[in-house]
């Protein structure tokens, strides 16, 4: 594996956030949640709620809402590498924030298409920030999730101009 | 599973829920130790997104089924958490507000570490089921 350098990741984000334009779009993005992932995700946080394990007398198997907070982070990520063209090693970013207003409860085992949209760009403590928003509906056309995500493109500090 | 038996009071607050964090997405960019270390951190963070599921669990354990009918949740990741650290997902009821659809709670939330350090923090509000509310 290439070795990662501080000085490279601060140039594949200042190439990322010169391209990245205000009102933007990105997407569709495609996915669909199984029972299987509905499990996995259930385990892999520690949450033992019935409602993720299997159907029950209260009702159908439902996705953990917060199974959709990365949708944004991998459109944003596939995005980003049409962009950067997969520079090996790729851009390390890191999540900043996350908003999200449900609307309706995230179906198991059908499809979810996702768009996105550049809202703000901007610079903060030396460093590179951009804000998109997301928007979630399944394959019937009904609004599940709607969302903003912050992006930190690079932890890597820009210098300061000498005076 | 809901514990909002009754209509809160401003200042209650919700059952918090404690973790012990696990890396979500260990190996993954940010999220691996090497890489994290290279870039100043001092070992691979836990996932946002990981934060926010603890986080969101409390909600749903208080909101219901109700949480995916309007609930709203805007969370800052202010500090790194690494695996292993006990976590603990809180929330205080800061307003209550009538709407058409019932009696919406406006909480402040956070996530803090076993040192009482926030790691996230932000606000969420969601519409109380209809017996806590009546």
């Amino acid at each position: 594996m290439e070795e990662l350098d501080p000085q490279q990741q601060l140039r594949l984000a200042e190439q990322l956030y010169a391209s990245l334009q205000v009102e933007q779009e990105m997407g569709p993005w495609e996915t669909v949640l199984t029972p299987e992932d509905v499990r996995a995700y259930a385990a892999a946080i520690d949450d033992e709620n019935p409602w993720y394990l299997r159907d029950s007398v209260q009702g159908p198997m439902v996705c953990h809402p917060a199974m959709t907070a990365p949708f944004g982070i991998w459109l944003f990520q596939e995005w980003r590498s049409n962009i950067l063209g997969d520079p090996v090693p790729p851009l390390v970013g890191v999540h900043a924030a996350a908003h999200h207003h449900y609307i309706n409860p995230v179906p198991v085992g059908k499809r979810l298409i996702v768009h996105g949209k550049v809202v703000d760009k901007y610079i903060r403590r030396q460093r590179y920030y951009v804000v998109v928003e997301f928007w979630t509906v399944d394959e019937d056309g009904r609004d599940i999730v709607h969302s903003t995500d912050t992006f930190l493109l690079t932890p890597v500090r820009i210098p300061e101009k000498a005076d | 599973m809901v514990e909002s038996a009754r209509e809160p009071e401003v200042g209650s607050e919700l059952n918090p829920v404690t973790k012990i964090a696990k890396n979500t997405a260990r190996g993954k960019g940010i999220h691996d130790d090497t890489t994290a270390r290279t870039l100043g951190f001092k070992g691979a963070p836990v996932p946002g997104v990981t934060s926010l599921a603890y986080v969101m669990e409390m909600l749903l354990n208080f909101f219901g089924e109700n949480w995916t009918n309007g609930g709203d949740i805007d969370l800052a990741f202010t500090r790194p958490l690494h695996e292993g650290q006990r976590v603990t997902a809180r929330a205080i009821v800061r307003d209550k507000k009538v709407e058409d659809d019932g009696l919406r709670l406006f909480l402040e939330i956070w996530a803090e570490n076993e040192e009482g350090t926030k790691v996230a923090e932000g606000t969420a509000s969601g519409l109380l089921p209809p017996t806590a509310a009546s």
